[in-house]
């Protein structure tokens, strides 16, 4: 047989994944290069919530700017509000009294619960078991209501002011958590055996996806994208901010940096931010929520930089003053941002069918990729 | 022979999975049957601005302009005149509720007690032009329940 010989004929194919596709967490589009079934190359193209965000920041006085921040990572919107705040509160050398401190570690702790509730439930979704997002939307569904009952909104709260919080805890704030935090707890298992513990799920995300630890630091990731991989990088315990180094508390780290590491990182980090939160309700300080700011707000000519552990990683923001009502300059240094480039690294090589599960692996929200 | 077990493997994990199925079938359910049954909303919901109005039902507001300035969508539009004991009186206040934010900062920025949040969210209307609030409609909002003005630094 001759014809066994000569080369059979390939050729790459060149698609486009969305920007409408129920699977890309908001409107990304990926030009995947495939051959046969297997990725080749994957290049996101982004902008299509482009929003203008870092300029219109720069029309704003800096009180207003916090309402916008809330719409960048929309599903950890306290995150956003509390790194913008904090870069401000670094140029003016605000005082925040220890109350406010407590309390916003408490929301950011409950928000990064909120976020990993909403992407454990579309993660779920993106593998094809429909049930367990209905299951975290149950719980987060409890959370948000403790949110909407604190700040008065269930999305965008815009509750962190310049100097504190914008008004204190409601009455029953701390059992509504504590019991929040035990059905939580309860929930939590119910997800182990739903989803993470089933056989189709192990062998849809074991050993794919690898991002190594090498790899993850050359690019830049954080957040649990980047401890998956086996580094333990948290800007809570190697930079803490606010009042973060009084409480005790572990970070979870993989080994192998694969999808299901990656995963197993979200869900013990849900149980960590609950230990947080009990502490901090536990030693919640009286006191004002709010300490003396300006009436107008004018920092000093300079420029600041904070970052916070959100949800998806580092978190920071840049502001530049001239002095003036308002910003001069602020820069979002978002962490989906970072991770979105490493879809080609994590994907590249496998299955087209994995390339969902990879993409909800790192759990980007094009909100903040493009804001 | 391992796919045969990979295979009862997989059936017996689905199973503990419709356990859990079954459980929630017979528990109560929490469905609520909108727009028939509603659920409670938390004082300071926030759902859109509304004028406040004195003893006499006349709205406190001086044009001041404050919350104007405050308002990071511009969406606020206040004229006033000498009221007749010489005090200033708004006597146009309009809130263009197609580009609110919902923020809250414009009743932060109040010092006239003017101004509240109300818990209204049935907001679609038909026109557009419906969704400019003036005086008398945002005064009458601001009578009804559900009424709460939360500033910086409040308890709950
Ligand atoms: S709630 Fe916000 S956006 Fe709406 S009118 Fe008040 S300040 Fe403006
Ligand atoms: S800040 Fe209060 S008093 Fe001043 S214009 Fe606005 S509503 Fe009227």
């Amino acid at each position: 047989m001759t014809s066994a010989k000569q080369e059979l004929h390939r050729e790459e194919m060149v698609i486009n994944m969305g920007p409408q596709h129920p699977s890309t967490h908001g409107v990304l589009r990926a030009v995947v290069t495939l051959e046969g079934e297997t990725v080749r190359g994957v290049d996101p193209v982004i902008g299509y919530l482009h929003r203008c965000f870092e300029k219109i920041c720069e029309q704003k006085t800096w009180t207003q700017v916090i309402p916008y921040t809330d719409r960048t990572d929309y599903v950890a919107a306290l995150t956003n509000e509390l790194a913008y705040v904090l870069a401000v509160e670094k140029l003016m050398g605000l005082e925040v009294p220890e109350r406010a401190q407590y309390i916003r570690v408490i929301m950011a702790e409950l928000q990064r619960i909120a976020s990993h509730l909403l992407w454990f439930g579309t993660f779920g979704n993106d593998l094809g078991a429909f049930t367990p997002f209905l299951y975290a939307f149950r719980e987060r569904e409890t959370l948000i209501d403790i949110f909407e009952k604190t700040t008065g909104a269930r999305l965008t709260y815009n509750y962190i002011r310049l100097g504190g919080v914008r008004n204190d805890l409601p009455a029953d704030f701390e059992r509504e958590t504590l019991a929040f935090l035990e059905k939580l707890e309860k929930g939590l298992e119910e997800y182990h055996n739903l989803l993470i513990g089933n056989a189709i799920f192990e062998y849809r995300t074991k050993g794919l996806g690898v991002l190594t630890a090498e790899q993850a630091v050359a690019w830049g990731a954080s957040g649990p994208t980047l401890r998956a991989s086996g580094v333990a990088w948290d800007l809570r315990k190697s930079e803490p901010y606010l009042v973060y180094d009084r409480f005790d508390f572990e970070v979870p780290v993989g080994q192998k940096g694969d999808i299901y590491d990656r995963c197993i990182c979200r869900m013990k980090e849900m149980e960590e931010s609950a230990k947080i939160v009990r502490q901090a309700l536990e030693g919640l300080p009286e006191g004002d929520v709010v300490g003396k700011v300006p009436r107008v707000i004018k920092p000093p000519q300079g420029q600041a930089y904070a970052a916070v552990e959100a949800p998806r990683g580092e978190l920071g923001c840049f502001v530049v003053s001239d002095g003036g009502i308002k910003p001069y300059r602020v820069k979002w240094r978002s962490p989906c941002f970072v991770h979105l480039q490493l879809l080609d690294v994590i994907a590249r090589g496998e299955l087209v069918a994995d390339f969902i599960a990879n993409i909800g692996s790192i759990d980007i929200i094009l909100g903040e990729v493009d804001r | 022979m391992s796919y045969v077990r990979n295979v009862a493997n997989v059936v017996a994990t689905l199973l503990v999975g419709l356990r859990v199925t079954l459980r929630e079938w017979f528990s109560r359910s929490i469905t609520l049957q909108y727009p028939e049954q509603r659920w409670e909303l938390p004082r300071g919901y926030r759902g859109h601005p509304v004028l406040l109005s004195d003893e006499e039902g006349k709205t406190k507001c001086t044009a001041c302009g404050l919350c104007v300035r405050a308002c990071p969508t511009d969406v606020i539009t206040v004229k006033g005149a000498k009221g007749e004991d010489g005090k200033r009186v708004a006597t146009e206040w309009v809130l263009d509720m197609s580009r609110c934010i919902q923020c809250n900062l414009c009743v932060e920025a109040c010092k006239f007690d003017a101004l509240a949040m109300s818990d209204r969210y049935e907001l679609a209307c038909y026109r557009r032009e419906d969704l400019l609030y003036d005086m008398d409609t945002l005064l009458e909002l601001g009578r009804g329940d559900g009424v709460a003005a939360i500033t910086v630094g409040d308890k709950l």
